[in-house]
């Protein structure tokens, strides 16, 4: 029964997907766009050679880590419409719920970015098979850690409102502060520090090591930050759900 | 058959706050096995709220309930397992349809895909749904809507199946076929519990009911009771062929249920209890005493009755 109402959670997040066709042309596109125009641009400026393909990686990570936070607008849209109720009524167990909707909204996100994720593959070129499922891996794993914070982001703060403002603003701080755009080494001190522990780092790391790009730090610990933080995040997340979470109480 | 001695749910002082404000106020009450329990109260009585507790959907501030013997507050998980709900306010995600809402929700109480669709189907068309299934819900009438909740609880067919205010926003025919469906459930066995503002619902549906206001139980019995509990609740009218003596009226005013006597000409009218068992006692002084009986008109007191005397209100506005 557990395992079917897991799978059930996680499907129903999932298919949500084919009601975004629009919304995903228009996040593909912005993802051209950002390589096209920004890529092209910077890498005039930033002295590191073949700028364009570490660009694209990192934009591929900033997307992925947009698309797994809109998670958290879906659920609280639904809460509007009172669903979250409804979920809490049935007969699920709670943490099933929880991990279910973070699997979900996390697959639901990779493949939400799947043409930027192929386009950057055939463009940039894969090492090996094996660096390609582990990349896929890392990133699955950011993309399942980040839906799972989104889940408790909203279920705490409980308000479509709050929530985007929140959202808006990690936005410009997680992506910032990581190796998205450029490498460690031509950050401020503090900065750097924040982005040697932020999950989009490691992402971006692994990602260019399968690429053959230029990284920095060690693959396989990275892959084991980014293990951590989904567990952490979900960890988290269900605890939270568990002392703060009830019905009601929505607002826009 | 039940494991709880006749016990379904039982509230034992729950109580919700939002924030500062009492909206359910320490309940203590049983609901039996098996038996439709009516909740009827007014706007803003505490019915949701309490229901939303039951389910485990909102967390008591004080006090439990259980369920079947379950601690609502110690096994929510298990208390689901029992309880399914049909909100006041459909949930309805806006891209859904009602078969993909339905279906979904089929094979998350237990049903194998084959079972779910036929189900799904069964229930739908019973529902005069079938036809709009492939709509979206935000394409959906109010009524609609409201049929896709309800139907909800009549595919899941769970032992403790809520209802909050069924009817609402439901055509005439709906509403019957509800009511009908309703008490096949019981029938096979669901315990009801069944939040109303509407007195017509609660009388004609409930095998108990209580009545809530300001988020304490001010009454509670089978309608029948209720009504019979108010004093003087029942109106009797007896027209006889000339003006009744003295005599007479003092031996009606010596019936213990009798409350108060009025005489107006010809017309006697009695405000008294148990009407059905004293009215053939006073139409047999009646005749015996050479009176001839031309009108009888009798009126019980309805549950609007019944909780303006527990409340000081009405629930329904006078025209
Ligand atoms: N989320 C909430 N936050 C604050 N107050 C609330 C909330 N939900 C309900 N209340 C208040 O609690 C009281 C009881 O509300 P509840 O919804 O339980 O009433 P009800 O009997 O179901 O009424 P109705 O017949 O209108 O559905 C009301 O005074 C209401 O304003
Ligand atoms: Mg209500």
């Amino acid at each position: 029964m557990i395992l079917r109402h897991l799978l059930l959670v996680v499907e129903r997040d999932f298919r949500l997907l084919i009601e975004y066709r629009l919304f995903l042309i228009i996040r593909w596109l912005w993802f051209g766009i950002q390589i096209a125009i920004f890529g092209l641009a910077i890498s005039q400026l930033v002295v590191l050679e073949g700028y364009i393909n570490y660009y694209a990686a990192g934009i591929y990570v900033a997307t992925l880590y947009s698309a797994a936070m809109f998670v958290a607008v879906d659920i609280s849209e639904e809460a509007e419409h009172g669903v979250v109720d409804y979920l809490l009524s049935l007969p699920i167990n709670r943490n099933i719920l929880i991990i279910g909707r973070a699997i979900g909204g996390g697959l639901r996100s990779l493949a939400a970015t799947a043409p930027p994720l192929v386009i950057t593959l055939l463009y940039v070129g894969v090492r090996n098979p094996y660096t390609l499922i582990s990349a896929v891996a890392g990133l699955a794993l950011l993309s399942f850690g980040v839906a799972g914070l989104a889940i408790t982001i909203v279920s705490l703060l409980k308000s479509g409102a709050k929530t985007d403002i929140l959202l808006g603003a990690l936005d410009a701080f997680v992506i910032r502060l990581s190796t998205v755009f450029y490498p460690r080494e031509f950050m401020p001190e503090a900065y750097s520090a924040a982005a040697a522990v932020n999950p989009l780092t490691h992402a971006s790391e692994v990602f260019r090591w399968a690429l053959g790009l230029p990284y920095e730090g060690d693959p396989i610990f990275s892959m084991v930050m980014l293990l951590a933080f989904m567990v952490s995040m979900t960890s988290i997340g269900v605890y939270l759900y568990e002392k703060r979470m009830e019905g009601g109480g929505w607002t826009s | 058959m039940s494991i709880n001695g006749g016990v379904a749910v039982k509230l034992v002082n729950l109580t919700k706050y939002y924030g500062k404000f009492l909206a359910v106020d320490h309940l203590n009450l049983e609901i039996y096995d098996r038996e439709i329990f009516g909740f009827l109260g007014p706007n803003g009585a505490g019915k949701s709220t309490t229901l939303l507790m039951i389910t485990t959907v909102l967390r008591p501030s004080e006090g439990t309930a259980y369920v079947y013997g379950v601690d609502i507050r110690k096994d929510p998980d298990r208390v689901r397992q029992m309880v399914g709900i049909a909100f006041q306010d459909p949930k309805l995600y806006w891209v859904h349809t009602p078969y993909e809402i339905l279906y979904w929700h089929a094979r998350v109480c237990g049903y194998s895909s084959s079972e779910a669709r036929q189900v799904v189907k069964e229930v739908l068309t019973r529902f005069d749904m079938w036809e709009a299934r492939r709509k979206r819900a935000f394409e959906l009438s109010g009524g609609m809507r409201k049929r896709v909740e309800i139907a909800k609880v009549f595919i899941q067919r769970p032992r403790l199946a809520i209802f909050d205010e069924p009817t609402a926003q439901i055509d005439v025919s709906g509403k019957h076929m509800i009511w009908e469906m309703i008490k096949e459930l019981r029938d096979e066995g669901s315990t009801i519990i069944l939040a109303t503002n509407e007195l017509y619902e609660a009388d004609v549906l409930s095998d108990r009911v209580g009545i809530i206001y300001k988020g304490r139980i001010a009454a509670l019995g089978t309608p029948q009771e209720l009504k019979d509990t108010i004093p003087g609740g029942d109106v009797l009218e007896i027209d006889l062929d000339r003006p009744p003596s003295d005599e007479v009226v003092r031996r009606i005013e010596a019936e213990p249920e009798i409350v108060e006597v009025r005489r107006m000409n010809q017309r006697i009218r009695m405000y008294l209890n148990r009407v059905e068992e004293v009215l053939p006692r006073i139409l047999a002084m009646l005749m015996e005493s050479g009176y001839r009986v031309k009108r009888v008109d009798m009126r019980e007191p309805t549950l609007d009755d019944v909780f303006l005397h527990y409340t000081g209100v009405k629930l329904v506005k006078e025209e």
